[in-house]
């Protein structure tokens, strides 16, 4: 058979993440962001939301739970309205059987008192980004003036607050909130969120710095990690911390890890003119010195399958492939992490088929490593209370 | 210590940690104690890494 024949037979998916670009524009110009189209003031029609609808139930690559996420841009510049009119159009997909979630990740700014009417209607779960007190927030989210975005956020989630609206929240750790850790954490509880999701400033798209590869920070960094948990620990865990959950379960489970960034159509990413890409959302919109783009069809004339004979897909693929394969071969933690996070290796390292990267170092490897301490004492004193009784 | 010991160092923890779960329950996180994370969410019987909980979006239902 063919290697294009082969490719289009064989079983992908199934979808679990779509990302919609309701629109590439953001109100704010955060120092650490990825995106690279965030002055576009482009919009996804309800037209281009169908033909996304239409390919993925024409496909085979639907067949359990959809989250869809509106993001890779600030959501909430787009009124309750727009969703309002796009959010029952899934109705389509639940009446095949498939449940669908809508979420969306804002920076809390614009939310109005519709667009709290909208969660509530659709069960919408949001999160916030927000990176803690306004001393850290503000040094890296900020206006295109330069202006700190903290209070603003603040006024919206108040707003989410009254209208008993929940939220989960995301914030990145810079080399400065690592180094206040008792802040960060009494920001979140005092905040009132039920979790909350720590991403590790990244080189990753059109962000090519990063104030993390300072000297220290792996000292710094674990130093937080102990902290945190402590705190954690202390709060009988009430308010979940992404990172230690994550950590633990990728320890203790005993199925088989599969890893959503290096297989294709786990994560299926449109952008607002029905540009696709899968694997990382991140590639959506940026290129690279070796790739023109990672746009790999268009919703309105591509079938999904098709992609699968790209030869940008299959170029692509196969870099990701191999960079899983030396992975494998060399990192003492894929059992626990299947292969990396193939844009951040090709931001730090210029290549898919590549290895290490700042994310695995930090997020995977000194976090795993961090909570194996932590089970195994846990082990340890549960043995002891045994042997006592 | 090499690559190679390394490897084989954590590979010999993790499983021991997981031998131990099995009778002593250590898991703090909510989801695992719900077993969110100790069924398998997929048709192959495997877990994905990387999906909502790991990536940028972090969406988890009320319990």
């Amino acid at each position: 058979m063919a290697d294009t024949e082969h490719a289009l037979t064989q079983r992908v998916g199934p979808v679990k993440l779509l990302i919609l670009q309701g629109t590439p524009f953001c109100n704010i110009d955060c120092a650490y962001c990825y995106l690279p189209h965030r002055n576009q003031r482009g919009r996804m029609s309800v037209e281009t939301v169908n033909a996304v609808i239409d390919n993925l139930l024409s496909s085979d690559m639907l067949r359990g739970p959809l989250l869809v996420n509106w993001h890779a841009g600030e959501p909430l510049v787009l009124p309750a309205s727009y969703y309002a009119e796009r959010m029952p159009l899934f109705d389509r997909v639940v009446a095949a059987g498939i449940p669908v979630t809508h979420s969306l990740q804002t920076n809390a700014m614009l939310v109005s008192e519709e667009h709290c009417d909208l969660f509530l209607r659709y069960d919408v779960k949001v999160g916030v980004s927000i990176d803690g007190p306004a001393h850290i927030h503000d040094r890296k989210r900020q206006t295109r003036n330069g202006q700190g975005t903290h209070a603003a956020a603040m006024a919206g989630i108040a707003r989410m607050q009254n209208r008993g609206v929940s939220f989960n929240a995301i914030c990145v750790l810079s080399d400065l909130s690592v180094r206040h850790p008792d802040e960060v954490y009494s920001f979140f509880k005092d905040l009132g969120v039920r979790a909350v999701g720590f991403n590790i400033e990244e080189i990753e798209g059109v962000n090519k710095t990063s104030s993390i590869t300072t000297d220290g920070f792996d000292d710094r960094f674990l130093g937080f990690l102990e902290r945190v948990w402590q705190r954690a620990e202390a709060d009988h865990h009430v308010m979940r911390i992404r990172e230690l959950d994550d950590a633990e379960g990728r320890l203790l489970d005993k199925h088989p890890r599969r890893n959503s960034q290096t297989e294709p159509f786990i994560n299926l990413s449109v952008a607002y003119d029905g540009d696709f890409s899968t694997f990382c959302p991140e590639l959506l919109g940026n290129s690279s010195e070796t790739h023109a783009d990672f746009v790999f069809g268009n919703v309105h004339t591509t079938p999904l399958r098709d992609t699968l004979r790209h030869p940008n897909f299959v170029a692509i693929k196969s870099e990701i492939d191999a960079g899983v394969e030396a992975c494998r071969d060399t990192c003492a933690y894929f059992a626990v992490c299947a292969g990396g996070n193939p844009s951040n290796k090709l931001a730090e390292n210029g290549a898919f088929d590549s290895t290490e990267t700042l994310n695995c170092h930090n997020r995977v490897k000194l976090t795993a490593d961090f909570m194996m301490d932590k089970l195994e004492a846990r082990a340890d004193s549960k043995r002891r209370a045994a042997a006592v009784e | 210590m090499s690559a190679v010991a390394k490897k084989a160092n954590f590979e010999t923890r993790l499983t021991a940690i997981r031998e131990a779960d099995t009778n002593l329950k250590l898991a703090s996180s909510n989801a695992y104690k719900n077993g969110q994370i100790s069924a398998s969410d997929d048709e192959t019987g495997s877990n994905w890494d990387n999906f909502d909980r790991f990536f940028k979006f972090y969406n988890i239902s009320p319990e």
